[in-house]
């Protein structure tokens, strides 16, 4: 008998010793809105809440009105990294984006890089992905490796930067889930909330641990 | 011969509860810890206790259904390409490690932070059998650098300092002796980025099995997991067979309430789901995924009432945290790897080997880790009952039982029980005779009369 069917067994067996067995199933799940305090109320003030919350991790985040100003906020953040290159994941929204600047294009890898090498990897100083989702509740980006880019993309370079649709903006982890749920494609999803971080030496806050050092989520629209 | 595990336990807690610098250091640690989880228990959760009664709820029922989400667990996983294996104890678990080495060639490994696999001893393991293996958590790495073990569930080097820290890098890796923490956290990042971007495998915990989806969830604040699962060809995620979640959607729930308890966080940095090794059509990801089931005695405790409701356990540290003598002894001294009330009550069960039945009394029944866990476990109540089960099997010798009797002769009457108090308070002065020196323990003096002639004397003078 193999372990598996060794183990499933006596799990069996176990449980037909129980006194009694309880609910088979927990009656039904409460909502979000239920048992967190801080669920957001209405459209406006997950935004509001978003930017707190990311603001507070750590985290910087830009609303833009448009494409137009989803691409200057975009080049602000790349500016001060002079000569480094990135790579994005060409998504609609980002290749939208990039559309307005033709100039910074050149410094951009796209998806014939996403396959390259870890070390190859190393050498961009910043990632650009498409959120999934983005919740409200506690400014956490959530990512799928199908849409996002990869797995690399969101870890290794020491700056990320998440872009998202306002339609993405939803208020809980809940709803975040139940989106990702919905995909069947990927192979890995995370949830993201704030850059890397350790407080493993006497509980000193720092960032950067294995992860990236900043993390910039621009919501467009 | 070496002492028993119960000698050596007196021992280290006898020279550890001495030692201030570290209660300090301790004290310091979960102080900061505790007023963030008091603080955000108290904002995040409209009712933290009803918050943990649901989870506990959910955690009985995924026990209830155990077998079955264990099976679904795995249909899901293989279904998407990834193997899961099932493992009776360490040295099965370590056996598949091995083997999926050697299928895949694979010489130098990666591992993220995970209790299961301390386990194994898998760094050990690994090392002798010619790989070489780097821990990538910085607390983790920091004790394998020492040739420690990790000294809390959540914090592995809670008992050292930032000096410590710098003394220790600047002696295995040279680098500064004065380094500060951010320095020191970039020595390791470099450190390790090579190690990353070169290991043949990635290996991580699981946090929960997701048993709809076919899901293994990693919870991290560091960015380690993530790039074990990101940049080696092949991934290991291992798990204890108790981490199973019924439904994707519970993790709205568990992953606020475990980072909440654990860390203080609403929830950890990085939250990883993961259902299989790279999927066509994406960049990139490990070629092979597997999942090793450990039950190493999970399933005799599963079958033990009350015991059972031990395995809802999520690992986040509060009980330890909680925990009074914890807070003296110190989680080296309790010799297990799981430390604190959790690990005295599943270890005696786990190792099922009878030389752990000493660890129920490293207990004041206080309540605290009860009143603290995130999942409701009952754990006071299951560490009186770990002593029952411990004083059925134990030796007790001639004098207990005797002392016993003794005991219940007196209590039968009223008039011994004054007699009793006399030849006490007569004997009070002979008890040091009886108190070794090493308790050092100040015994108050008894009270000049009994509570019942004081009554006496009150009732007279009215």
């Amino acid at each position: 008998m193999s372990t598996r069917d060794n183990i499933l067994r006596r799990l069996r067996r176990g449980r037909d010793g129980w006194r009694s067995r309880g609910p088979s199933a927990v009656d039904e799940r409460r909502p979000d809105a239920e048992v967190f305090a801080d669920y957001p109320q209405g459209s406006e003030k997950a935004v509001e809440q978003f930017e707190t919350k990311l603001a507070a991790l750590n985290g910087r985040f830009y609303r833009a009105a448009d494409l137009g100003e989803a691409a200057r906020t975009l080049e602000d953040i790349l500016a001060p990294l002079g000569g480094e290159r990135f790579i994005a994941h060409e998504g609609s929204l980002i290749r939208e984006v990039l559309a307005h600047l033709p100039e910074l294009a050149w410094r951009i890898d796209g998806e014939e890089m996403l396959a390259a090498t870890s070390d190859a990897f190393s050498a961009y100083a910043a990632g650009i992905s498409e959120a999934t989702a983005l919740v409200a509740r506690t400014g956490s980006v959530a990512l799928n490796s199908r849409d996002a880019g990869g797995r690399r993309l969101t870890v290794l370079p020491p700056i990320h930067i998440v872009l998202a649709r306002r339609t993405d903006l939803l208020p809980s982890i809940d709803a975040a889930l139940e989106r990702l749920g919905g995909d069947d494609l990927w192979s890995n999803a995370v949830l993201i909330t704030g850059p890397s971080r350790t407080a493993d030496i006497e509980k000193i806050l720092i960032l950067g641990a294995h992860g990236p050092k900043e993390l910039h989520v621009i919501l467009v629209g | 011969m070496a002492p028993s595990l119960e000698a050596q336990f007196h021992k280290d807690a006898a020279i550890k509860a001495g030692d201030l610098t570290h209660r300090d250091k301790i004290l310091r640690a979960i102080g900061v810890n505790d007023e963030k989880i008091e603080a955000l228990k108290a904002s995040q959760f409209r009712d933290w206790e009803a918050a943990r009664k649901l989870a506990g709820e959910i955690k009985d029922e995924a026990q209830a259904r155990l077998p079955e989400l264990l099976e679904s667990f795995e249909r899901g996983i293989n279904a998407r390409g990834g193997k899961v294996l099932w493992a009776e104890d360490a040295a099965e678990a370590r056996h598949h490690v091995l083997e999926i080495a050697r299928r895949h060639n694979a010489r130098s490994f990666i591992k993220s932070k995970s209790m299961t696999t301390e386990e194994l001893d898998l760094n050990e393991f690994l090392e002798g059998a010619g790989m070489k293996v780097f821990e990538s958590d910085l607390g983790e790495l920091i004790v394998q650098l020492a040739g420690q073990k990790p000294y809390h569930i959540i914090t592995p080097a809670m008992h050292m300092s930032k000096d410590d820290i710098a003394k220790l890098f600047h002696e295995k890796l040279g680098s500064d002796r004065d380094a500060g923490a951010a320095e020191l956290t970039m020595i390791a990042r470099r450190l390790l980025r090579k190690e990353f971007v070169s290991a043949d495998v990635g290996v991580t915990g699981a946090n929960f099995l997701i048993a709809d989806e076919g899901a293994v969830v990693v919870l991290e604040n560091e960015g380690n997991a993530r790039l074990a699962m990101a940049c080696p060809r092949v991934h290991i995620a291992i798990g204890g067979i108790e981490k199973v979640l019924p439904r994707m959607s519970d993790l709205a729930l568990f992953l606020p309430l475990l980072s909440t308890s654990g860390t203080g966080q609403q929830v950890t940095c990085y939250n990883s789901i993961v259902r299989g090794p790279r999927a066509e059509g994406e960049a990139d990801g490990p070629e092979h995924f597997y999942v090793i089931l450990l039950d190493n005695g999970r399933s005799r405790l599963y079958g033990r009432e009350p015991f059972r409701q031990a395995l809802r356990c999520i690992r986040c540290g509060a009980c330890l945290n909680a925990c009074p003598v914890f807070r003296a002894v110190g989680g080296h001294t309790y010799g297990t790897t799981y430390q604190g009330p959790i690990g005295s009550v599943i270890t005696p069960h786990l190792r099922g080997n009878g030389q752990w039945h000493h660890l129920p009394y490293a207990s004041s029944l206080c309540g605290s880790c009860t009143s603290v866990c995130p999942v409701n476990i009952d754990l006071h109540h299951l560490l009186l009952e770990n002593r029952r089960d411990a004083d059925e099997r134990r030796e007790l010798g001639r004098f207990w039982p005797l002392a016993m009797k003794a005991w219940a002769w007196v209590m039968a009457r009223r008039e011994r029980v004054e007699w009793a108090g006399r030849l006490a308070r007569w004997g009070e002065g002979l008890t040091p005779l009886f108190v070794p020196r090493r308790k050092r323990k100040r015994i108050p003096p008894l009270a000049r009369r009994s509570f019942a002639e004081e009554w006496r004397r009150h009732e007279h003078s009215r």
